[in-house]
């Protein structure tokens, strides 16, 4: 079975290598054969890859520890439902993870390409088939999950114990397969550049792509988030982790261009932005897998030490260098055919949104690569972390926020000050409103207060827009509120689509003010029958259980929460302890409400039964995770196919722009 | 009553930029700063000689010295467990909050602390990406100022744009505006979709002329 998977994985490594040069060779050569020939091969990857994922697999659940890797990341007592995350749980299974990822989207990208993409195809091919090739090179080469030991050995290491969670099911292949898929509108963006085509002929397909991309990353940093909740026993969610920070950066990168790409869809401008856009978020997805995969900074996601750093630091190298290289060869020819005609307008407002993204995603790159700088140059290690973002992103993320609230308002090319003050009159009375609600509540503090009366403006913002909307679509068709509601939504996706996005975002601010300003937190000592009060809520511990289970010993502890004096519920916190890896993994108990949860976490049990006890309560968190599957419906809506009913502008006017419209500077005025 | 005259004497990017200034400003002022920096002295009642939020905040600025990028606060190591004791011991002594994190990065050098401080060498891990964002923002509006068009292009364009890009603005917004008086007169539906009083062509004209007239002066 372990021959089988490595054999695969050459063939599939043989048939990417063809794929990029055949079909780059076919179409400058003029050989249509050859490209047909060159994209069946790089469909035949999907087949060897499936092959040698299912060898995996197999080679794990009958846990066949000659296999280096499988020993190495499972043992006899692992639940066979975990094979799913000690597939991931290496370097190599991840690689091969990714690989397998890249050749199916890769695939159905190639497919379902639009046909104003077809005449360059076989470049955009060419691309995602060099980017497979180096993952499955790295693979055979260098991190061969089908090496075997030279030995067998009785039992296997085990899977690392803060890897079995349910968030962990989910939360890595999210986060890589977003991280890859930005692979796939740089490749369709970069073959068209390629095959001289500088017009919108890879819009539609980067903006679906793109925004796949992002709402994977999403997705995986949402559950990433909420794993760290449930899991690491410290009560926060997030901590501006290096690794963190790496799926973080693309992922700004890519909300910055999937909002900038529907300027260059409705208006036909910052063409040349959307591809340095995408050039730069494809970048820092490389640098993301670069820090998960063989990182240099420390790290609670340091679960696979490697020596691929350098290699993957010289692709990733490549990868920023070639695409702009691209760009600036064909610079001259992608001047968009419009230029703006207000600061007040949509277009302005999306460009400041993408230059704020862009700023989140420095500073945070800063803070990731200073430490090593200042290593590098005076020779003292420093940490940069929490503090530091929070202070220097936070401030942005409200400007943003801001602009969430007003950019939807602002009508495309030029608004007129009425139309503006027509729009956000409401959102603004919501904002001042909240803003004297928390003050005669007694809350001063300045952040807090910008956050919850941004949150309120953008929510009535986006109501507002509906209730108008619904309103004069009923009244234009005769339909009640709701139905015409639904048509109204149905009928211009992209956009309501955006707009339920964006509710899920101020949830995810209610939750992050909630928790950063609000928290309580109190670290105590138990002797079962005692009890202590925190908040309203007075918690008496009753004892632990202790059971041993395989590979771990799981201590259960039980509470009792009483809210003004009479019981209210029992609470269960459970800690596992691993003697293989000298490592707890903690479960949290939460009760969780949308105004607060009531979060328990035992840090040590003594000997003689008494109990250390974490016991926070945390505003809002609720909304944060609730926010996820309002955000994947949102994205759903949004990338829904919409019927070709919209007319798309001919490609003769994007590609010649008439004399009208070709732009004049400022001087020329 | 305010027109788009009033507004163009106030220059949005200006706004802008003193916004995003004024905001970084508030946040690398340490008194103000976001959670773990919260210095009110107690919103709770204090729990002993000390003030447990305070040694809360103290925790989440040192980090563990034996872990992986973790503050002490979060770490769950006998070492992190002795040095927030540490930290109360220091706080119920009377010492001051700089006071404590001077006494951890003594002894365990600068790497403890969870951010450098805003003074000596370090300084520039905090001017240096305010500058940069700054510098970046300005230089963005200034690219995005560029390309505004001029007023006699602006016009003769725009009714262009207006011809071409008609029926598709309309199917796009179709179900906002099928009752749109704007759809009708041939300018394009505006965001919020029911925009009822669009910018009347003198005053476009009066717009185009004022910007013309700032950038010849």
């Amino acid at each position: 079975m372990a021959d089988l998977g490595a054999m695969c994985v050459w063939i599939a490594l043989a048939l990417a290598a063809y794929g990029a040069v055949g079909s780059v060779l076919g179409k400058m050569r003029g050989s249509p054969e050859l490209v047909v020939s060159a994209q069946r091969a790089s469909h035949l990857t999907v087949l060897a890859l499936t092959v040698a994922t299912l060898s995996l697999v197999t080679l794990f659940i009958n846990r066949d520890f000659e296999v280096a890797y499988v020993a190495a990341h499972s043992d006899i007592a692992m639940e066979d439902h975990f094979t799913w995350v000690a597939f991931y749980a290496g370097n190599e299974g991840s690689l091969l993870y990714i690989a397998f990822v890249l050749s199916i989207m890769a695939a159905i990208a190639i497919w379902r390409a639009p046909a104003a993409t077809r005449e360059t195809l076989p470049y955009t091919t060419g691309v995602l088939m060099v980017v497979l090739t180096f993952f499955l090179a790295v693979i055979g080469f260098m991190a061969n999950p089908f090496d075997k030991l030279p030995f067998v050995p009785l039992d296997g290491e085990g899977i690392n114990p803060l890897l079995t969670h349910f968030g962990m099911f989910f939360h890595p292949p999210a986060l890589m397969a977003g991280l890859i898929a930005a692979s796939i509108p740089l490749a369709f963006v970069l073959g068209s550049l390629i095959g001289g085509k500088t017009g919108d002929q890879w819009l539609d397909a980067a903006r679906v792509w793109g925004i796949i991309s992002w709402a994977l990353l999403a997705c995986g940093l949402l559950l990433g988030s909420w794993w760290a909740y449930t899991i690491l026993g410290w009560g926060g969610y997030w901590f501006w982790d290096p690794v963190e920070n790496a799926a973080l950066m693309p992922w700004l990168g890519l909300t910055a261009f999937i909002h900038s790409v529907m300027v260059q869809k409705r208006r036909g401008m910052f063409r040349m932005w959307n591809i340095v856009l995408i050039n730069v978020a494809f970048g820092l997805a490389l640098y993301g897998m670069f820090m998960n995969r063989g990182g240099s900074v420390p790290s609670v996601h340091s679960f696979g030490e490697s020596t691929l750093g350098w290699i993957f630091l010289l692709f990733m190298a490549v990868g920023v260098i070639v695409p702009f290289a691209v760009f600036f060869w064909r610079y001259n020819k992608l001047k968009s055919d419009r230029d703006l005609d207000s600061m007040l307008s949509r277009e302005a407002a999306f460009l400041i949104n993408n230059l704020l993204l862009l700023a989140i995603a420095f500073v945070t790159l800063w803070g990731t690569v200073y430490p090593l700088l200042s290593q590098l140059f005076t020779g003292e290690e420093i940490t940069l972390a929490r503090p530091f973002y929070d202070q220097m992103n936070g401030p942005i993320f409200l400007a943003l926020i801001f602009l969430m609230g007003v950019g939807p308002m602002l009508p495309w090319r030029q608004a007129t000050w009425n139309a503006v003050r027509r729009s956000l009159l409401v959102p603004s009375i919501a904002a001042a409103a909240v803003i004297i609600a928390l003050l005669a509540a007694g809350i001063w503090k300045p952040y807090a207060l910008a956050g919850f009366s941004l949150a309120a403006m953008v929510t009535t913002g986006v109501l507002q827009d509906w209730a108008r909307g619904a309103r004069s679509t009923a009244k234009a068709r005769g339909e009640n509120y709701a139905t015409a509601f639904v048509h109204l939504v149905w009928g211009n996706r992209p956009r309501y689509g955006g707009y339920i996005v964006h509710l899920a975002v101020v949830m995810v601010a209610l939750g992050v003010v909630g928790t950063s300003f609000f928290n309580i937190q109190r670290d105590v000592a138990l002797a079962p029958g005692e009890s202590v009060t925190v908040h309203e809520y007075q918690v008496r511990y009753l004892g632990t259980t202790e059971e041993f289970k395989g590979n771990r010993t799981e201590y259960l502890s039980r509470f009792e929460v009483y809210k003004n004096g009479e019981f209210a519920y029992l609470m269960e916190p459970g800690r596992h302890f691993y003697p293989s890896f000298n490592m707890a993994s903690t479960r949290a108990a939460i009760h969780s409400r949308p105004v607060e949860d009531l979060y328990l976490v035992t840090s040590e049990n003594m000997g003689d039964g008494s109990v250390s006890v974490r016991i926070l309560v945390n505003p809002l968190i609720w909304w944060m995770w609730v926010a996820g599957p309002v955000m994947v419906l949102g994205t759903l809506i949004a990338l829904w196919p919409q019927p070709a009913r919209i007319p798309v502008r001919s490609p003769s006017r994007l590609t010649v722009p008439s004399p009208q419209t070709q732009p004049a500077g400022p001087g020329t005025a | 009553m305010l027109n788009s005259r009033t507004f163009k004497r106030f220059p949005i990017e200006l706004a802008a930029v003193f916004t995003v200034a004024a905001l970084l400003t508030l946040a690398a002022h340490p008194s103000v700063g976001l959670a773990q920096d919260a210095t009110q002295p107690s919103s709770g009642p204090p729990a002993g000689p000390y003030n447990e939020e305070e040694a809360q905040g103290i925790d989440r600025m040192l980090m563990c010295p034996v872990c992986p990028a973790e503050s002490i606060d979060q770490a769950q190591v006998e070492l992190a467990r002795q040095m927030r004791q540490k930290v109360r011991e220091l706080l119920a002594e009377g010492y001051t909050r700089q006071e404590v994190l001077d006494y951890f990065e003594e002894r365990y050098g600068p790497k403890v602390l969870a951010a450098p401080p805003k003074r000596g060498a370090h300084i520039w891990a905090w001017v240096l990406p305010i500058g940069s964002v700054l510098l970046g923002i300005a230089i963005g509006l200034v690219i995005l100022r560029s390309m505004k068009r001029p007023s006699a292009a602006n016009q003769a364009a725009g009714q262009q744009d207006d011809e071409d890009l008609q029926p598709y603005l309309e199917e796009i917004d179709r179900g906002l505006s099928l009752d749109d008086p704007t759809a009708a007169a041939g300018i394009p539906p505006t965001a919020s979709g029911d925009e009822s009083c669009p910018p009347l062509p003198g005053q476009q004209g009066g717009m185009g002329h004022s910007s013309q007239g700032e950038r010849n002066g």
